[in-house]
């Protein structure tokens, strides 16, 4: 009887113990998923700005070079789909051909010198260059809590716990190809 | 035995870490001031406005502008340095309205990176028509001193609350015109300064006709030391950020 109580005892503290760190595991994952959260939603915030400018961007490439229709409907295209897309992996895929339209659109510019030189076209593409620089900026900074909390949950007891509460590794968000060509405005 | 070999695995790692991490922390040098002339391109003078405006715009803005020339931005591109380099300094304290000005000798690039607490009252396009309009034409020249100063004065108006006017590109036939007067005026006002020299060397910079010497102004220290630390209000930055926005040109 009393040696049974002891063992119940010992079991008791041992369970309040594991139950004490498996908590503070716990916290430790929620605090990092936040910070992976609210890190993309820096990222979405950029991708946004950038959508915002789009409008205005065409608008003045259209005033210049009106009969380039496909690059307009490709870039309104991209564009439609970005804020449609609900899922991060939606968004950077979305984003992807963005950049891609995008490209193609002041490539075009390019070819048309008065449109090159028109203020209002230097300043959009001042604000575009500047939130592609604001973006990369805030995805080295989502794909660094990535990076944490992937390492977090991979190692031991951690994914343990981890696999318990059915945490799983996240996706980094990779710069698409062309995409690191940030617009330069050049004389 | 055992002991040697943690020794060992703790050297590798750190080892490890200073390789990864090395080429990244090294490349950021320590401020010496607002103004820090690492490439040794900024001639006294504008050393020394820079250095008062920059005590200015913090004492009456509470805007903390980071001057900084460098001969190269290698092994990182200029703009990825420039954001580095804000985030490393922390430039703009906990309101992050930070304005960095970097000018990349090797590269032929100037690069002005906004804090997030000032993205609202310099937007990108605005940053980048100073640049455009205020540095480009002293950049073309090589004056770098000149150029740094005219831009750093437009954005410290902006800052005031004054508005910059944007130069509209000339389209109908009046553009030459316009220039023919402009030059006329200039002309005008130069044989007029000659005429009547300029007053004084007070600190308000008009600019108008040529001094033969700066006056350093009451806050400074003296002529030989113009960003050192104990000659102004500098006493360090820290803790402010920026998301990476602004605007650069290559001249």
């Amino acid at each position: 009887m009393k040696k049974g109580t002891l063992v119940l005892v010992v079991i008791a503290v041992i369970v309040i113990l594991l139950g004490i760190r498996v908590i503070s595991a716990y916290n430790r994952l929620v605090e990092l998923e936040q910070n992976v959260e609210g890190r993309w939603a820096q990222v979405e915030n950029q991708l946004q700005r950038r959508a915002d400018l789009i409008p205005n961007l065409v608008e003045t490439v259209k005033g210049y070079a009106s009969h380039e229709q496909q690059v307009f409907a490709d870039v309104a295209e991209a564009r439609s789909r970005l804020l449609a897309a609900r899922t991060p992996e939606d968004q950077m895929e979305a984003n992807a051909s963005l950049d891609s339209a995008l490209g193609r659109l002041l490539a075009i510019s390019e070819a048309y010198p008065e449109l090159k030189a028109d203020t209002s076209f230097i300043r959009l593409q001042d604000e575009l260059a500047g939130t592609e620089n604001r973006i990369a900026t805030e995805r080295m900074r989502f794909n660094e809590s990535v990076q944490t909390w992937n390492t977090t949950i991979r190692r031991f007891p951690m994914n343990l716990i981890a696999s318990v509460f059915g945490k799983e590794p996240k996706r980094f968000f990779e710069a698409s190809p062309g995409a690191q060509e940030v617009p330069q405005v050049s004389f | 035995m055992k002991r040697s070999r943690k020794l060992v695995g703790l050297t590798i790692v750190f080892l490890f870490a200073v390789l990864v991490a090395g080429p990244v922390w090294a490349a950021f040098p320590q401020p010496q001031g607002f103004v820090n002339d690492f490439a040794n391109v900024l001639d006294r003078r504008s050393q020394s406005e820079l250095q008062v405006l920059a005590e200015q715009l913090r004492a009456d803005q509470g805007v903390e502008l980071a001057v900084v020339t460098v001969a190269s931005t290698d092994p990182l591109d200029p703009k990825e340095y420039t954001t580095g380099l804000f985030n490393e300094w922390g430039i703009g304290g906990p309101e992050d309205s930070g304005l960095l000005i970097l000018l990349a000798v090797a590269e032929r690039a100037i690069e002005v990176e906004p804090g997030y607490g000032l993205e609202g009252v310099l937007p990108d396009g605005l940053i980048g028509a100073v640049i455009d309009q205020e540095g480009m034409p002293h950049f073309r020249e090589g004056d770098y001193g000149a150029g740094i100063t005219a831009m750093a004065k437009a954005y410290a108006r902006i800052l005031a609350g004054e508005k910059f006017e944007i130069a509209e590109e000339e389209k109908g036939d009046f553009g030459w015109l316009y220039s023919f007067l402009i030059f006329i005026l200039i002309v005008l006002l130069l044989r007029r300064n000659r005429f009547y020299p300029p007053r004084g060397g007070g600190a308000s910079g008009g600019g108008s006709g040529r001094r033969t010497i700066f006056v350093p102004g009451p806050t400074m220290g003296g002529p030989r030391m113009p960003t050192g630390r104990g000659s102004g209000g500098f006493g360090g930055f820290g803790g402010g950020r920026s998301g990476g926005g602004g605007a650069g040109r290559r001249f």
